[in-house]
């Protein structure tokens, strides 16, 4: 199978040990081979669609509307401080 | 070896909506942090986006104005990435069915040799996305502080062809973009409030060359001044690594506006894997052309447009038109006191000259400017009429400016008219020319500058109020006999 285990972790922001990639590997592998059947179907007389609903041109109008969450969206976060969230410093990754 | 410039920018422009792209916050700047968040922009599970029509609107508007085919057939994807500055560690824009695509604005500017010239520069594509939110760094030893009041935002990005060859010619592309958005009305592009954004990338080649040369991309470029400088000097840094260093590398620079430089940028930025996939939370949308067609024909004259209509009504030069309609207000504001049957040319050069200096010089606009066109025309009408001198009407305006009185009321009250009675002036000029008989003889003897120098003398006795046109001839007459 085609994939780079690594450069997959890497996107995710995961580290793996030497024992995950492994393991992932294989999961993916399977995964991937079960989703390949698909290629097995003739589709080139079919529609490529974004979207499962037999929907398009949802709108809303452009009216401004307060929702007063956000006092109780820095209840919940992790960290706040004032009325702004906090996050841990963004690490620039070697 | 010579070097050929090859630009090519990236503007972001924030759409003038109300409301976010796919939430009902209001997009009000300024405001206390976070007041403007919803579940949607939050990115709280379970919560749906819903496509802001007047936003998709406006993207049609612009794309239209930039002669872009407008697609039929849109949808929006997940751009992914992880950075606190959007909650739902993706991003909602376009990939691959943007709403416009292969469009061109002309730009105007002046050459090496100074002549006005036209260049038609390619629009690639321009897309709807939303905004992200800010991230405060400033003084914080233990994290960053996040603001999502801009996230979600509705933004166009609008991408040029590298059509682009000097920094003068990005700053024209820039001043004409920003021209038609605010002619459409699609949005205020105040740049201090990040509402246009700029990235530039920047390659050269050698002279004759086709292919393009390694290009770097510079961000962090907040005025149109800055994104010519920045475009500068990455084309003399580029040009001293081939000559001196071999080669350029395909980077992210960071523009330095006190150092006047730009840094690469350091981050994993080269990791750039975005793996866009439709939105599932969005469906796909249909532009049907009768849409388009009525689009079209709710759009107002362009800057362009404008300027070519005030070269060959107004008989203006090509460079006063282009300075004229660059700001609609400005436009507007000429064309009000033209209303008042005065000469194009005149009221061109006093708005241009005196006007603007004035309302510069006390840092007002030209829509809250005191002297009202029909005070300014009023004013041309006293040169035109020769009651008043030019240069009288040059004392005259900043008075207008402090007491709102006008021209005509202030010529008056200070007792201003222009001299043009012949006996008067006559009688100026006997005096002036006795009084200085060197300068006299000078003038007969041939000597031209003495003559200025006389007229000068006139008019002070006259206390500048005398016509110098009069002036000059009567002067000319009585030296000569
Ligand atoms: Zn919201």
């Amino acid at each position: 199978m085609e994939f780079e285990i690594l450069k997959i972790a890497e996107l995710a922001r995961l580290n793996l040990k030497p024992e995950e990639q492994e393991k992932l590997t294989k999961d993916l592998e399977a995964i991937l081979g079960y989703v390949k059947k698909l290629d097995s179907l003739d589709t080139s007389k079919v529609e490529p669609t974004s979207h499962v609903l037999d929907l398009e041109n949802v709108f809303r109008s452009d009216q401004a509307k307060p929702s007063h969450v956000r006092d109780k969206a820095l209840e919940h976060a992790p960290l706040r401080e004032g009325k702004f969230f906090k996050v841990p410093k963004v690490v620039e990754r070697e | 070896m010579t070097y050929e410039p090859v630009i090519g920018l990236e503007v972001h422009v924030q759409l003038g909506t109300k409301s976010k792209l796919f939430c009902a916050c209001s997009t009000e700047f300024g405001l206390e942090p976070n007041l403007n968040t919803c579940p949607v922009c939050l990115g709280w599970p379970g919560s749906l986006p819903v496509l802001n029509e007047r936003a998709l609107q406006l993207a049609i508007k612009v794309g239209t104005a930039l002669h872009c085919e407008i697609s039929e057939r849109l949808k929006f994807d997940r751009k992914n990435y992880f950075y606190p500055d959007l909650p739902k560690a993706y991003q909602i824009s376009q990939y691959d069915q943007p709403v416009n695509k292969g469009g061109f604005l002309e730009i105007e500017f002046k050459n090496q040799k100074g002549e006005v010239v036209y260049k038609k520069i390619g629009i690639t594509r321009a897309h709807l996305e939303e905004d992200a939110g800010k991230l405060l760094h400033e003084g914080i030893k233990d994290g960053s502080l996040v603001d999502y009041n801009r996230a979600g935002v509705p933004l166009l990005e609008i991408v040029s062809e590298p059509d682009l060859r000097s920094p003068d010619e990005a700053y024209a592309y820039l001043i004409a973009l920003k021209a038609i958005l605010q002619y459409l009305e699609a949005g205020d592009c105040n740049m201090e409030k990040g509402e246009l954004r700029c990235d530039a990338n920047v390659s050269v080649r050698k002279s004759g060359e086709t292919k393009f040369g390694t290009k770097a991309e510079i961000k962090n470029l907040n005025s149109f001044r800055a994104v010519q400088k920045a475009i500068q000097y990455e084309i003399e840094r580029q040009i001293d690594l081939l000559e001196n260093h071999g080669r350029v590398v395909q980077e992210t620079r960071l523009w330095n506006e006190n150092k006047g430089q730009t840094f690469l940028m350091r981050s994993k930025e080269e990791a750039h894997d975005y793996r866009y996939f439709p939105e599932p939370d969005l469906v796909p949308f249909t532009i049907s052309r009768q849409t388009v067609e009525a689009v079209r024909k709710t759009l107002p004259e362009l800057p362009g447009e404008r300027a070519k209509r005030f070269i060959k009504n107004y008989g203006l030069s090509d460079y006063d038109a282009f300075v004229l309609v660059q700001e609609k207000k400005l436009a507007d504001y000429y064309e009000r006191c033209l209303a008042q049957k005065i000469s194009p040319k005149l009221a061109s050069n006093w708005i241009q000259s005196e006007l603007l200096a004035l309302l510069n010089s006390k840092k007002i606009s030209i829509d809250e400017s005191p002297v009202k066109p029909a005070d300014l025309a009023g004013l041309v009408a006293l040169i035109e009429n020769n009651t008043i001198s030019g240069k009288i009407a040059k004392d005259v305006l900043p008075a207008m400016f402090e007491t709102g009185k006008s021209a005509k009321a202030l010529v008056q009250e200070k007792g201003l008219i222009q001299v043009t009675d012949t006996k008067l002036i006559e009688e100026a000029a006997g005096k002036v020319i006795q009084a200085n008989p060197k300068s006299a003889a000078d003038f007969r003897a041939g000597k031209m500058q003495a003559l200025g120098f006389l007229v000068g003398q006139v008019m002070k006795e006259t206390q500048g109020k005398a016509n110098p046109k009069l002036v000059n001839e009567i002067l000319r007459k009585k030296l000569q006999t």
